[in-house]
């Protein structure tokens, strides 16, 4: 009868060795506490950040939604015919004085204990162990205590690296004799290694991790254009349009007549208008779960504001006529676009470790460069919107953020989630030294392969 | 769990440098010798050794005062050794989990009368491949089931391979035994 009398003298020897560790084990591993303590700080920073966008729309939108947004503009509407147009002479005069209005802006197993007390070993020629139901049994239960703690991903882990050993053990039988002439007595070991490639593959899966992935990204939401108020005024709307400017250089003649009377209304308000991006990105992981996002993506992003009728061009000149001004009214709705080609670069972080379904939450800036637009220009002198794109500051960076979750679908990996932008930098400032900034809020989607 | 295990965890989830050192130097030699057994020289088993203890103060907030601390570290090392043996060029060409059948155990119980460490040198002069199921099944006393599952091969291929890793330790001791007069360890 078999008695594991073998194995409890090896487990009680194998208890009394004890060696002692050099001096720079301690010294390394303290040097790798001392790295985790600095890496938690940046990640620290990307979630603040994060959560800074998402509360700063939350008020931007919700939180003032009850607000009148309109209540300053509507206050003073006037009919066209308040300022017949052929009658009208408008000059346009260096002029710095503030705007009336301004923004009240919102930015947006055990040890086992050796176990002496379940040998579980082989019995008989079968070599299965006698109590091998228990065995399995509490093996399962015990297996199940393993992976409760950080064990679980050391457990996957050894399983990949296992099926990648599993295809490269020829050198076995050169360097253990005695272990080769034991596997030549069987037959079927070739096969067993022939079939070894599939197990290889999750050797590659490792390798992919650092390299360069790419993809393509596109979202779509709404846009708008939010004002710092740095200024005397108050104004009850928090969208104030970046496109309602004084513009103070401009002294083109427009029109013959008298000059009418120093307009005493505020602008129109500007309301968010729908924008969306479209691009591609390169990544690659940083660390386990972080990666770096090098994207290039064209951006749309829109506003609408509400303005009189076109202003006559009888006398004016070709350069006043190819930019045509519109009288202060709420006749007509005409939509501000901006044409952006922006490079955002992001820092994402993994928050889950599923394959299937990721959690990430990317944060970053994006540099953008304004290739046109056509959005009109509030002149308070004169009462009147015109477009001049060369008061923008076409060079902008913004805040990035985003939270999504993913999904497989036919080997791709998708990616959906809200996505957030705020401008950084004014894309204009007023005279008054009211600041206006580009917002996007939407839905992002990412597709990568997920090879 | 002793009192004062239970003070040292939480000084060193806290942070504190002394508690950190304290719970290092309490258990390092014991660690050690664990992952020695799993590899073939003293630098590789402090470079396991190193990798467990980071994991250790990376996750203590994992231990959750259930069973001995030693015994909650003596599993991250012993993860840690078969991680560090799969990812080392030196060990994963050797380790072959091939599916030779059963094998029968032999019926010999020699009795293992060397010192520890002789025969700890024994166990690392095995294949790799034996020398990691011989260690998790007759030392730490995982089931085949369970390495099956830790190292995703059959509990059948587990069970064979520690059958013939048995075998040719106990041909080994019994040599050793029997030829006193040479004390080399020389692999038959």
């Amino acid at each position: 009868m078999y008695d594991p009398e073998f194995e409890r003298q090896v487990r009680e020897k194998m208890n009394e060795l004890s060696f002692s560790p050099s001096e720079s084990v301690w010294s390394n591993v303290q040097k790798s506490l001392q790295k985790d303590k600095k890496r938690r700080l940046p990640l620290g920073w990307i979630f603040l950040f994060a959560g800074l966008m998402l509360s700063g729309t939350y008020f931007a939108f919700i939180g003032n939604s009850g607000s009148p947004k309109k209540t300053a503009v509507s206050k003073t509407v006037e009919s066209p015919a308040v300022h017949p147009v052929n009658a009208v002479s408008i000059t346009k005069t260096n002029n710095s004085q503030p705007r009336d209005g301004s923004a009240s802006a919102v930015l947006p197993p055990t040890q086992r204990e050796m176990k002496t007390g379940d040998p579980s070993m082989p019995a008989g020629s079968t070599g299965r162990p006698e109590n091998e139901s228990g065995s399995a049994a509490s093996g399962d239960h015990r297996f199940q205590s393993i992976q409760d703690n950080i064990v679980a991903d050391e457990l996957e882990a050894a399983h990949q690296a296992e099926k990648k050993s599993a295809g490269l053990g020829d050198r076995d039988q050169q360097e253990n004799p005695g272990n080769a002439a034991m596997q030549k007595t069987q037959p079927d070991i070739q096969q067993k290694q022939a079939a070894a490639p599939e197990r290889s593959k999750t050797a590659i899966k490792l390798d992919k991790q650092h390299r360069w992935k790419f993809g393509f990204s596109g979202s779509a939401g709404v846009s708008d254009v939010f004002r710092t108020v740095t200024a005397q005024k108050v104004v009850t709307s928090p969208f104030y349009s970046s496109a309602i400017y004084y513009n103070s250089n401009n002294t083109t003649s427009m029109a013959l007549g008298a000059a009418p009377p120093p307009p005493t209304h505020s602008p129109s308000t500007e309301q968010p208008g729908f924008s969306f991006t479209a691009g591609g990105f390169v990544q690659r992981s940083v660390t386990r779960r972080m990666y770096f996002t090098l994207a290039l993506n064209y951006h749309y992003f829109s506003s609408s504001i509400q303005t009189g009728s076109k202003v006559s061009l009888n006398g004016l000149s070709a350069s006043a006529a190819a930019n045509p001004s519109y009288l202060y009214g709420s006749s007509f709705t005409h939509i501000n676009r901006y044409h952006f080609l922006e490079l955002p670069v992001s820092l994402g972080y993994k928050i889950n470790q599923s394959k299937k379904h990721p959690v990430t939450v990317d944060a970053g800036l994006s540099f953008s460069q304004l290739l046109g637009s056509d959005a009109l220009y509030y002149n308070e002198s004169t009462g009147t919107y015109t477009k001049n794109d060369g008061i923008l500051n076409k060079f902008q960076v913004l805040a990035n953020s985003a939270l999504m979750v993913g999904f497989v679908h036919q080997k791709m990996l998708i990616q959906l989630g809200p996505q957030l932008q705020y401008g950084l930098g004014a894309l204009l400032t007023s005279p008054s030294g009211n600041k206006e900034h580009l917002f996007f809020g939407g839905i992002k989607i990412v597709l990568q392969s997920n090879k | 769990m002793l009192m004062d295990d239970y003070q040292l965890v939480k000084d060193c989830l806290k942070g504190v440098p002394a508690a950190q050192k304290l719970l290092y130097d309490s258990y390092a030699d014991k660690m050690l010798a664990i992952c020695y057994r799993y590899t073939k020289s003293m630098a590789d088993a402090e470079d396991i050794l190193q990798e467990g203890f980071v994991k250790v103060f990376r996750h203590l907030e994992q231990y959750k005062f259930k069973g001995e601390l030693g015994g909650w570290i003596r599993r991250i090392m012993v993860n840690s050794a078969i991680n560090y043996l799969k990812k080392n060029s030196r060990y994963q060409n050797e380790l072959s989990f091939t599916d030779i059948g059963l094998h029968p155990v032999t019926k010999d119980d020699p009795q293992a009368s060397l010192h520890a460490k002789e025969l700890a040198e024994l166990i690392r002069q095995l294949p790799p491949g034996y020398q990691l199921i011989f260690n998790l099944h007759a030392v730490e006393g995982y089931s085949h089931v369970e390495i099956g599952k830790i190292l995703g091969i059959n509990e059948g291929t587990s069970r064979s391979q520690y059958a013939r890793a048995r075998a040719l330790l106990v041909s080994w001791i019994r040599k050793l035994l029997t030829d006193v007069k040479n004390e080399s360890y020389v692999r038959p």
